[in-house]
């Protein structure tokens, strides 16, 4: 067994239990400001604050104790998979199978997080809720959201292919990039029945405008947290098995020199792309997707605050500038 | 971004908190034509009330034409500018159906109706 795997094993399974301790030990108010600038709002007074932290800690820890088990697995398939002395000719690329188990385990122990939360009891205060039904465009970009079901769709697709047809040039061994393709179109299940049936139908009785927009928040990143787990996945089965499939066809048609620069040339294509979806994918700022939709005037003062903020940190450095060039 | 807010203290009973503020916030165009509602059972638990509170409301708000089920769709908005006269033309053409199964003469159905109008 190659032992820069085993270091790398290792080194993965102490890095997912590291997280998993962190998240048993952080403390609520760091966590509480962590979320705060995550979400785009404030944090409110006690006792909601409170509340919110005592929410956000359990959802923290479901999804990072889960994250951690989902590692420990993934790592555990790894293993089976080297000792079954299939061919792999970049065995290092199996690692991924330990990472799709972190990210699987990470969106299940979300999910968890949410069945087992305890509801707090109505006050006798007046109650709000939203008019409009809850939708997963509310709290998901759509580009991240569409990205998701097109990528499971194609992780499937390649999944099965490549298991069907399994590729001999390059690669990692088709039933890693199959093992791969399943646990996104898991992933890509656990979003779209258990956002929609548990994460967006969770009740909660609200007493303020406050609570509401936190409620919202949590559930913007519960959801968010499912996607990230749907789009690495998948991202890694399409990447593993799509490049060796279509090669291993093209090497029917065409000799292995033309083979080889169309696997240069295609992958840095695939590279620039990706980076082109990153950068788009960051510029619409998705984290904040739900406050555009749901609490526009919110979004608005948060986004006239960044702004102040920024010119205001122009202006002092400016001031700074003229100050140091005045002592010379 | 519309809220509905029920005040479990207040004297006017819940559903009719609820019918009054999603008519209104029709009338006001902050639910648009054709938006979808949440289901019954996500609103009594949002809210902390019962299901037959919640099924009270829409079942009025559904007889005025303001709301409609449409299936999978769930209960949309149905109400629009029109809505109020459409319902009434509706009423109308019922009352003068009954008028003429009781034989109650047109002159007397407009003598009715203007007393119930206050004219």
């Amino acid at each position: 067994m190659d032992p820069f795997l085993i270091g790398l094993l290792c080194l993965y399974v102490a890095a997912a239990l590291g997280i998993a301790i962190w998240s048993l030990s952080i403390r609520g108010t760091r966590a509480a400001q962590r979320a705060s600038r995550q979400a785009g709002l404030a944090l409110p007074e006690e006792p909601l604050r409170g509340t919110l932290v005592r929410r956000l800690l359990h959802t923290l820890r479901w999804s990072n104790c889960c994250a951690a088990v989902g590692a420990l697995l993934g790592v555990a398939a790894c293993l089976v998979v080297i000792d079954s002395e299939l061919p792999m000719p970049e065995n290092n690329g199996v690692i991924w199978l330990a990472f799709a188990g972190f990210v699987l385990g990470g969106s299940a122990g979300a999910v968890l997080a949410v069945l087992t939360a305890r509801t707090p009891d109505a006050t006798g205060r007046p109650r709000i809720a939203r008019a409009a039904r809850r939708e997963l465009g509310d709290y998901l970009d759509p580009f991240e959201l569409n990205g998701a079901r097109v990528m499971a769709v194609l992780g499937a697709i390649v999944g099965g292919a490549t298991l069907a047809w399994p590729s001999e040039y390059i690669g990692i061994p088709p039933a890693v990039t199959t093992l791969l393709a399943a646990t996104g179109v898991i992933a890509w299940a656990i979003l779209e029945l258990g956002g929609r049936y548990v994460v967006l139908a969770r009740p909660r009785i609200v007493e303020s405008e406050a609570e509401l927009a936190w409620d919202d928040a949590f559930r913007a990143a519960d959801l968010r947290r499912l996607v990230t787990a749907v789009l690495l996945s998948t991202t890694y089965a399409v990447a593993f098995g799509g490049f060796p499939l279509v090669f291993t066809a093209l090497r029917m048609f065409v000799p292995d020199e033309v083979v080889m620069v169309s696997v240069n040339v295609s992958f840095y294509a695939a590279m620039a792309v990706l980076i082109t979806i990153v950068v788009i994918a960051t510029r619409r700022d998705p984290a904040h997707h739900y406050l555009r939709r749901l609490w526009p005037t919110v979004e608005a003062q948060r986004q006239a605050a960044a702004q102040a903020a920024a010119a205001r940190y122009a202006a002092d450095a400016a001031a700074r500038n003229a100050a140091r060039k005045a002592s010379r | 971004m519309s809220l509905l807010v029920i005040d479990p203290a207040s004297p006017t009973p819940p559903f009719e908190q609820l019918r009054a503020q999603l008519l209104a916030q029709m009338q006001a165009g902050e639910l648009a034509a054709g938006a979808r509602l949440p289901t019954v059972r996500q609103l009594a638990s949002d809210l902390g009330l019962a299901p037959g509170t919640i099924a009270r409301a829409y079942k009025e708000l559904e007889a005025a034409g303001a709301i409609e089920t449409r299936g999978r769709a769930g209960t949309v908005v149905a109400w629009s500018a029109d809505a109020g006269e459409r319902r009434v033309q509706q009423l109308a053409s019922q009352l003068a159906d009954a008028a003429r199964e009781h034989g109650v003469p047109a002159t007397r159905v407009r003598a009715l109706l203007d007393a119930a109008l206050g004219a």
